[in-house]
């Protein structure tokens, strides 16, 4: 036979959310990611699932593929999610799911629901009176290594050593001493940075360490040296903006060049991987 | 000289090569430019390696260094001629990272 064309909708799923809390609030007329549509919400038993319809022809897996390499397209609908996600974070304790979440129809998400049933469950409950805030650490990696440089007794004895030698050798030992400022200013940023993380730990209820971003990305003239993520109970929140801002303190004391930027609270998406192979 | 001062005028640097026909002669000095420093780290660090692992004798260190870094304060000469920072010279591999 001949494959037909396809004009049933699919579903594209925004997040999981505790029926409870649903039932306690309901949200209504908020458009969803295809115009033509408002979100709904599936209830299934204890959890659920915040859906909206989206038209074949626009989200079908082989068209998704083409249309987000449309930056417009896709700036346009990334936007859109994680606005919609702000929102129902605003109210609810939200299971946050990826840009692209999309099921054939409702039978597909109830199965995928029956089978994580327990895992999403464990996740609310680690979610719930919780918050998700970013934490990066910025330096001037430049002035760590000139820092280095000129205060660290190894680096003077070594100075001091290679003058003694010949014109080509000296070259050699040159590079040597440059890759071990490098490397000494590199562990003293990170001896920083991790005793930051190592505080914010303690208050943390979970937390993960993400890779630190080029300056084509972040747009500064320093140097990101560290960039986590972290669940902090609500109730603490208060207290580690506290903690944030006495640190942002002693650095600008001491003239380090140590720049924090804490941004949240964020829809939960680093601890909310409901399946068992892990986030991303 | 007149040339020179042109170019230096004109260059910003964007971290891509820029191949737009009315600054062909920027665009070529650097990619050129590029490729030699890539060649000059290479043979280095092969030097360096060879050096540490003790298979050159202490006249041939010391040719081998001599050699170098004149090269290297070349470099830096030409570099200072068309007006080129480290940044220029490094090239963006996507997934790979940086060249340098």
């Amino acid at each position: 036979m001949q494959a037909e064309v396809n004009t049933k909708e699919l579903i594209y799923l925004y997040a999981f959310i505790p029926t409870q809390e649903y039932e306690e609030n309901k949200l209504t007329d908020i458009k969803g990611i295809d115009p033509d549509y408002s979100i709904e919400f599936y209830v299934f038993g204890e959890i659920t699932a915040v859906a909206c319809l989206v038209k074949h022809e626009d989200f079908a897996e082989e068209v998704l593929q083409k249309k987000v390499e449309d930056m417009k397209w896709l700036q346009e609908k990334a936007y859109h999610h994680h606005e919609r996600m702000n929102t129902l974070h605003n109210t609810y304790t939200v299971m946050p799911l990826k840009f692209g979440t999309i099921y054939e129809d409702k039978n597909r998400l109830e199965d995928t629901l029956a089978e994580h049933k327990e895992n999403i469950r464990t996740v609310f409950q680690n979610l719930s009176s919780k918050e998700e805030w970013n934490i990066k650490i910025f330096t001037d990696k430049k002035a760590f290594i000139k820092e280095v440089k000129e205060n660290s007794s190894e680096v003077a004895k070594k100075v001091q050593e290679i003058e003694g030698l010949s014109k080509g050798k000296q070259f050699f030992e040159k590079k040597k001493l440059k890759d071990f400022i490098e490397k000494q200013a590199d562990k003293e940023i990170d001896k920083y940075c991790e005793s930051i993380h190592e505080q914010l730990e303690t208050f943390s209820a979970d937390t993960e360490v993400k890779k630190n971003w080029e300056r084509k990305l972040t747009g500064r003239d320093d140097d990101m040296c560290w960039n986590g993520a972290y669940l902090f109970p609500k109730d603490k929140v208060e207290q580690i903006l506290q903690f944030i801002s006495e640190e942002k303190d002693k650095a600008e004391k001491d003239g380090s060049s140590f720049k924090f930027e804490i941004t949240g609270p964020w829809p939960a998406y680093h601890f909310s991987s409901f399946q068992n192979q892990g986030g991303e | 000289m007149e040339g020179k001062k042109n170019l230096v005028e004109q260059h910003n640097p964007t971290g891509k090569i820029a191949l737009d026909p009315e600054k062909a002669e920027e665009g070529l000095a650097q990619l050129v430019m590029t490729v030699i420093e890539l060649l000059r780290q290479l043979v280095e660090r092969q030097a360096m390696r060879r050096v540490e692992n003790g298979s050159l004798t202490e006249e041939e260190i010391e040719k081998v260094g001599e050699a170098l870094m004149n090269l290297e304060e070349k470099m830096e000469e030409l570099k200072e001629v068309f007006n080129l920072n480290d940044d220029d010279l490094n090239i963006d591999l996507g997934p790979l990272g940086n060249l340098m």
